[in-house]
This record gives C-alpha cells, sequence and structure tokens, in this order.
C-alpha cells in the first residue's frame, strides 16, 4: 500500500483548519496531491514523508493566498464553526471564540500554531515544513498562543509585546 | 547568558505546555510554575487550545475522502501514458495500485529514455547544465559587486519585476522570498541567455551586505528533473538544477552549506 494514503486524513484536517472551509479545503488537498505526485521521485524515502507532504501544502497553501490576495473571509468561518460544532451547546461558545480567535492570527502564526497543537508535531518537523529556522517556530507560536489566549479571554493584547522583549 | 540559565519566558511556558522542552529546562519550568500562579495558568491555556483544536477538527479525519480529490485525467497528474488509460480510481487499494503504477511509470520513463537517447543526447544534456552553471556564475561575477547599479529594477518595485521578467521570461516567476534566512530582495533584471532566449537574475543581499543571485532561463532540451549539482566558477559557487524545461541557478561567494540551504529554499518556492 502506498505510504501516502495514511497521510490523506492528516493532510485534509489541515487543509479544513487552515481554510476553514470544505470546498477550498479540498481544492488545497487536491493541488498538494497532484504536486505531490508530480514530485514523487523527489522524495527520498527514509526522510518524513509526513513532514514532505505538509511542506507541499504549506507551499500551495501560500501560493493560493498570494493568487487569491486575500485573506479568510469571516464569513466562512461561521459557516464551519455552525457545521462542526452543532449539537455541541454546552461548548458552542469556547468554539465559536477560539475559531474567531484563530481568524485573528496572522498567517503565519495560525500555521505554526496549527501544526503544533493540531497536528502535533515537534518544533523541528514545524521548522521543515514552512522553511524556517528553529528558533523562528518558537516565537511565532508562543506570539500565537499567547494572542489566541488573550482574544478568548478577553485581555488587552499590548502586554504581547513586552513579553517578547524579553526573549530576544 | 546561556539558554539554561536565561530567565523563564513565554516560549518556555508554550514548550511546557507542549512538552517540547529539553529536560533540564523543563525541570527548571516546573520549579518556576510553583510560584507563579500565573504562569500555570497560561500553561492550562496552552493545553486548552490544543485540546480544543482537536475537538474542533478532528472530525474531518473520519470523513470519506471523495473521489475526486485524485482525477486520474488530469493532465498534470500525466507522469505516464498508461495512467491516462486507467480507469477512474476509487480510494483505498484501488489508489495504491495506481500510485504504484506512477512510480514505476516514472522509473521505466527514465531507463527508457537513458536508453533511447544514447551517449550523444546524454552529453547534450550535460553541456547544456553546464552552461547555465557558468552563465549564472559568470552573471553574479559581473553585477554582484555592482555598487551604482546592482539591478535593472529595484525591490521597492517587486510587483512589477515579477511581472515584467514573467512576461520576458513567459513564464510566471514569483519572486523568492529568504527573509527568514536574513536576505532581502535588490532587485532583478533581465540577461541574455541564448539567441531568442532570456534569462532572469534576482539579487539578494544579507546585512553585511553579502550578496547572491538566483539566475532562471528556460531549458534549450527538456531533460528529467535534476537534483541539486554544485560547481564554481572563480570563487563564485553554483547550485543549480533543472525542473522540466526550466534552469535554475543560485550563485554567490557564500560558504557551500550556506549556498545548499538557499538553494533548497529557492526551490521549494519556486516549486509553489
Amino acid at each position: 500500500m502506498n505510504p501516502v494514503i495514511e497521510h490523506l486524513p492528516r493532510l485534509r484536517r489541515y487543509a479544513t483548519a487552515l481554510t476553514k472551509d470544505q470546498e477550498r479545503a479540498e481544492d488545497l488537498l487536491q493541488d498538494t496531491l497532484e504536486r505531490a505526485y508530480r514530485k514523487w521521485h523527489l522524495w527520498t524515502p527514509g526522510g518524513s514523508l509526513r513532514a514532505w507532504l505538509f511542506s507541499i501544502m504549506h507551499n500551495v497553501y501560500m501560493n493560493q493566498l498570494a493568487r487569491e490576495s486575500r485573506r479568510p473571509v469571516a464569513m466562512s468561518l461561521d459557516e464551519a464553526m455552525d457545521e462542526s460544532s452543532a449539537g455541541q451547546n454546552e461548548s458552542q461558545h469556547a468554539t465559536r471564540d477560539l475559531l474567531s480567535a484563530l481568524a485573528k492570527l496572522p498567517d503565519e502564526q495560525r500555521e505554526v500554531v496549527l501544526l503544533v497543537c493540531l497536528e502535533d508535531m515537534k518544533y523541528e518537523e514545524v521548522a521543515y515544513v514552512l522553511h524556517i529556522p528553529i528558533g523562528t517556530v518558537r516565537s511565532r507560536l508562543a506570539r500565537g498562543r499567547e494572542r489566541l489566549r488573550r482574544l478568548m479571554e478577553g485581555l488587552p493584547s499590548e502586554d504581547n509585546i513586552t513579553t517578547f522583549k524579553v526573549v530576544k | 547568558m546561556s539558554r539554561q540559565n536565561r530567565p523563564v519566558n513565554n516560549e518556555d511556558l508554550v514548550a511546557f505546555a507542549d512538552g517540547q522542552l529539553e529536560p533540564a529546562r523543563e525541570r527548571l519550568v516546573a520549579d518556576y510554575l510553583h510560584n507563579n500562579p500565573d504562569a500555570v495558568h497560561r500553561v492550562e491555556s496552552y493545553r486548552q487550545q490544543s485540546t480544543e483544536l482537536h475537538r474542533l477538527f478532528d472530525p474531518s479525519l473520519s470523513a470519506p475522502i471523495p473521489q475526486h480529490l485524485l482525477p486520474p485525467e488530469h493532465p498534470s497528474f500525466g507522469l505516464s501514458k498508461s495512467i491516462a488509460l486507467a480507469p477512474r480510481w476509487g480510494w483505498g487499494w484501488g489508489m495504491a495500485a495506481a500510485l504504484a503504477w506512477v512510480s514505476l511509470g516514472v522509473s521505466m520513463g527514465w531507463m527508457l529514455k537513458a536508453y533511447q537517447e544514447g551517449p550523444t543526447e546524454q552529453l547534450a544534456l550535460a553541456r547544456q547544465s553546464h552552461v547555465l552553471m557558468r552563465q549564472a556564475s559568470v552573471a553574479h561575477a559581473v553585477y554582484a559587486p555592482e555598487v551604482m547599479h546592482p539591478v535593472e529594477v529595484n525591490a521597492k518595485d517587486e510587483a512589477h519585476l515579477a511581472k515584467w521578467l514573467s512576461k520576458r521570461l513567459d513564464k510566471k516567476l514569483s519572486i523568492p522570498s529568504f527573509a527568514e534566512h536574513g536576505f532581502h530582495l535588490v532587485g532583478g533584471r533581465l540577461l541574455p541567455a541564448e539567441p531568442g532566449t532570456a534569462a532572469a537574475q534576482f539579487m539578494y543581499e544579507n546585512k553585511d551586505m553579502q550578496r547572491f543571485t538566483l539566475y532562471v532561463r528556460a531549458m534549450e532540451k527538456k531533460e528529467a528533473d535534476t537534483s541539486f549539482r554544485y560547481g564554481e566558477n572563480k570563487g563564485v559557487g553554483v547550485f543549480y538544477w533543472i525542473d522540466r524545461d526550466w534552469g535554475y541557478a543560485l550563485s554567490g561567494k557564500l560558504d557551500r552549506a550556506t549556498l545548499l540551504e538557499l538553494a533548497d529554499v529557492a526551490y521549494r518556492q519556486f516549486n509553489l
């Protein structure tokens, strides 16, 4: 059985979380797979196939964003939320908060947050997927998650800045 | 201050929540948490984020994947002629078999090509990639030291630069970014490659004024995609590669490891 198959559900989950739209997620997955099969001979067995596939998805997604030259729209967010949390009244509030907070993150922070929190990737793997140094992974992640927390708890965000002056 | 001794910061709290701290640092953060209820609250919130994201998006893991996501008749999937004749696949074993066909088709395609082409063709291909390397290194040597006019179009007109060169090369070019690696775009220029063929050169610079250039041109003879090759010409190091009918070269007087890293970044971005 081809090893790509086992990664498809996760690729689609990531695409869904990134685009927050079923149709766009499937477009993203499709474009990613086409590219992956076209570049199949460039994948070196022994490396992490998952990281390689996610890295292709990242490239394709960046390209799609550039092409559309627009950010994901808040509207489609709410639709996705309504679908996925229907009938879960108890946690509906938290869900809406998290989704709208996620939508307020810059793309670069959202990707890191999703790869770590949702895809459970090691920071090294995220660095590979996004073609950035691991230090950048750490700082983007910390900024993104602190921002999410502040948005969800209704706190002002300026504290972010002082926190990160300490870091560098 | 060493990494071990610096005070606990938010990156530590996040990495602690993710269980991705090295053991020594993890112990230190754990101690710190004993006296800092606010930090404990943060760690809990960060963990909650992961839990919530899973709850929110995990349902998509078990949903069936639509068949149309892998249309065999799609032109870009045409790695092998046999694929075009294959019936529409289902998922699971059908797709596995199809993928096996693709891999087989690709490797057989290469073997056949090498067999049919013979030594003359091989030599011509080797020659053309050597020419690519030489042209790129010469273009680098000429323009990289230039102070007044290193580029024709400055980075501040990046959108125009991309559009103009895309038009002249008849290829949609998106200009790669190396900002994460400390290099910013200086700009670019159009260069002659062969009679009737143009090349594009993009120049990048870091804060130490070190420069490298990226050279892109159409290749005359189609060649199977190549892996990175390295060459040097009068002190200019060049990583070059061919992707379908396009040749790419990244040149600079930088150490080989840095050049390779940059070439890898360029390769991935050009393959968007």
